[in-house]
């Protein structure tokens, strides 16, 4: 083959040998940056009299966490802090993730009203939380809880739910004894009815007897005191009974909420105008109104182009919920960093950071894209 | 239908022509009637507007004597006082860059001049040297210190960006791999526990005697992460580029180089624009996390600035007022990017109509599409 301009005499011209040689090279530049960092890394933590190895897990933590999903205590572990850690980070996102969907669809859905009012009012709410930073809505968050009237006047609903500048106090269920495991089974059962109702493949008439009793099941149990309501009580410094979130999950949870929600909305905005013109007039042709054909047409269309962009959103409050840090909410980057501070052990700290923070990311992501898969074959298969 | 029209031509039929729609107008309204006196009070009727914090202590609302006297310190934070006119010629030197950037009529090689000695210019200006008095890089902080850090991570993240995409994007296994596997380890992280990673690891990946400025190992991990998402976007680029443009770029004897640098990557770009100017929007906001690990940024001087024991309690109002100036940034820059796409979109329906026009190319070919446009 003649030379080709421009190509140096050295090079071959054989396609395969070339990729090959390229490849090598490639890949001895990176063996070698390799080399170098270990053996700076290994010389440095010599020098620093440092020792590596992740034994320090074991070792008892001594630290305090504010709060705490699972229980723990300043005896407990570094590897439980962690998992405590990482348990506040799943609990913040999971109700966050629930809270921006729903907010979300809504307001994307409203942002196509044909009610100017309405339209004004929702396109300066994505607007303004789209174009501030997370991190400044957060700390606004926490200033504002801070504001809020102290327990003697704190709002109430009804004397259900109290929202006081120590966080907001909300009416738990309480179990009676021997009823957990029941309870447990049940929810587990409504679980499964939900997803089988969803998916479409639990037949209706079935669904609704399921429901009778469930429901029957309930109330029976209110009605023997097994299973009730825990209110919560006033009292002069604080609130008895109930669940407590506490000012820093409230302000974590409305930031990451607030924020995820108005890029969720401009999600569904673009997947619902992206469904064609021709699916509503078809739609209307046939009789359904406005209403029947956003829900029963437009939006199961609308889900299967916007899936992929949703689920990096999701992805993405569990990526900013380590902002906790700036307002002191121990999640899994406080518990990791904290360990780090504590003990030294930088590289198996920011070892175990990153393998927690992608377990959790590629867990979501992967159950979503399996999600979107089954979508797609779905609507392949009508 | 009758139109009937209200104020500032608004139809009044739009808001109340169903039930459901008056019952969503009325809605409406009863949250604004709810919101607006309360925030107005606050905002404006109830607030002081002088007399410092004593004339603080007596209102009821805002206190924006507060931010009108911390402004200094939340522009310029911990700079020193006296030199305060370097960071703000630094300042308007990167706006005004950043500004020119945005215009295409400025696109191409003196752009790309441009950027590093404004950035040799602003780097001298905020450190000093050469005449002016030394400032250590620990005090440089403020609004210059956001701009600076999102400026110079996307600038450098660029040309890396575009490397690892065309790296994910090669037929070659290994270097699929490593970019793949490097993209998206970077996207999988939450950019705080990237920050973090770069502010302990760093130091212990460099020689004994070397130890690099927290800035700079800011900087470092910045860059990383942007170009992460440089990448992500300028792959789907090279994606939106025809395969018949490296067939044909191959058929006149270019080799890789050749090809990607004057055909494929020219066109992938010019579609990416859109994307990574919301990525400029992002990083913009992002640089607020460098606060975590003890750099003052603008946000951090706002936050910091509530600490002042002589204003206590205004948090709130710094708050608004950074909210305001982050808005202003980046409700501007979204604005452009929807102006560019518009553009750009025109620009390619001009050219497939001219196209067809002429009856040149391969509109009429059988066989052959047309070429679908690049937005």
């Amino acid at each position: 083959m003649a030379a080709v301009p421009g190509m140096a005499a050295w090079w071959p011209s054989d396609r395969r040998v070339r990729s090959v040689l390229a490849q090598a090279a490639g890949l001895a530049v990176m063996v070698g940056f390799a080399g170098l960092a270990a053996a700076t890394l290994s010389a440095n933590l010599a020098r620093l009299n440092l020792s590596a190895g992740f034994g320090f897990l074991l070792r008892p933590a001594g630290m305090a966490m504010g709060e705490s999903v699972l229980p723990f205590d300043a005896a407990d572990s570094f590897a439980w802090a962690v998992v405590a850690g990482a348990a506040n980070t799943v609990a913040v996102a999971a109700v966050a993730i629930l809270a921006a969907t729903v907010l979300g669809t809504a307001v994307g859905v409203m942002r196509l009203s044909g009610n100017p009012l309405l339209r004004a009012l929702t396109s300066g709410y994505v607007e303004l939380f789209r174009n501030t930073p997370l991190l400044l809505q957060i700390l606004f968050w926490a200033a504002l809880v801070l504001k809020l009237p102290s327990v003697r006047q704190a709002f109430s609903l009804g004397d259900w739910a109290f929202l006081s500048q120590r966080g907001l106090q909300l009416p738990a269920p309480a179990l009676g004894d021997g009823v957990a495991w029941p309870a447990v089974l049940a929810a587990v059962g409504a679980g499964a009815l939900a997803a089988g109702l969803v998916r479409g493949t639990v037949p209706r008439r079935m669904a609704a007897c399921l429901v009778a009793g469930v429901a029957a099941g309930v109330a029976g149990l209110a009605a023997t005191g097994a299973l009730g309501m825990e209110v919560p009580v006033r009292r002069p410094f604080g609130f008895n009974g109930g669940l407590r979130l506490t000012p820093e999950f409230c302000a974590l949870l409305a930031g990451l909420t607030a924020y995820t929600a108005a890029f969720i909305a401009e999600i569904v905005r673009g997947g619902i105008l992206a469904v064609p013109g021709g699916q509503w007039e078809a739609a209307r042709s046939l009789g359904l109104h406005d209403r029947a054909i956003l829900r029963k047409i437009v939006l199961p269309q609308t889900l299967r182009v916007i899936l992929p962009s949703i689920t990096s959103q999701y992805v993405g409050i569990i990526k900013n919920s380590s902002l906790a840090i700036a307002i002191g909410f121990p999640d899994l980057f406080w518990a990791v960093s904290t360990a780090i501070n504590v003990t030294g052990h930088a590289i198996e700290g920011v070892a175990v950071m990153m393998a927690a923070y992608l377990v959790l990311t590629l867990a979501l992501a992967t159950a979503m894209n399996t999600w979107h898969g089954r979508l797609l074959r779905r609507g392949a298969a009508r | 239908m009758r139109r009937v029209r209200g104020v500032q031509g608004v139809s009044l039929a739009a808001l109340v022509n169903t039930p459901v729609n008056a019952a969503i107008t009325a809605a409406c309204v009863l949250l604004l009637l709810v919101a607006l006196p309360g925030l107005s009070r606050w905002a404006v009727l109830d607030a002081a507007w002088s007399g410092g914090a004593a004339g603080c202590a007596a209102a009821d609302g805002a206190c924006w004597p507060y931010v009108w006297e911390k402004l200094g310190f939340f522009v310029f934070g911990y700079y020193p006082a006296a030199e305060r006119w370097r960071p703000l010629a630094a300042l308007l030197l990167l706006l005004g860059l950043m500004g020119g950037s945005l215009l295409p009529r400025f696109w191409g090689r003196s752009l790309l001049l441009a950027w590093p000695g404004v950035l040799a210019g602003v780097w001298w200006l905020l450190g000093g040297g050469l005449g002016l008095q030394p400032v250590p890089a620990e005090s440089w902080s403020g609004l210059p210190l956001t701009v600076l850090l999102a400026g110079v991570a996307l600038v450098t993240g660029f040309p890396a960006g575009i490397l690892l995409a065309l790296g994910r994007f090669s037929g070659l296994p290994l270097f699929r791999a490593a970019c793949t596997g490097f993209i998206e380890l970077q996207r999988g992280l939450p950019l705080v526990s990237v920050l973090f990673m770069a502010n302990v690891m760093v130091p212990l990946l460099m020689p004994a005697g070397a130890t690099p400025t927290k800035l700079f190992r800011v900087y470092l991990a910045f860059t990383l992460v942007a170009a992460a998402f440089i990448a992500e976007v300028v792959r789907g680029g090279l994606h939106a580029v025809p395969a018949g443009q490296r067939e044909a770029a191959s058929a006149l004897g270019f080799g890789y180089w050749r090809t990607m640098r004057l055909v494929v990557l020219p066109q992938a770009l010019r579609v990416s624009v859109p994307a990574l100017v919301g990525i400029a929007i992002s990083f913009f906001k992002d640089t607020s996390l460098v606060m975590v690990i003890g750099l003052t940024d603008f946000l951090g001087a706002v936050s910091g600035g509530a600490h002042d024991p002589a204003w206590l309690g205004h948090d709130v109002e710094g708050y608004v007022f950074a909210a305001a100036v982050y808005f202003c940034f980046c409700f501007g820059a979204s604005r452009y990017a929807a102006w560019l796409e518009r553009r750009m979109g025109d620009t390619a329906r001009e050219a497939r109509a001219a196209r067809t026009q002429a009856g040149s190319d391969f509109a009429g070919v059988p066989g052959l599409p047309a070429q679908p446009g690049l937005a």
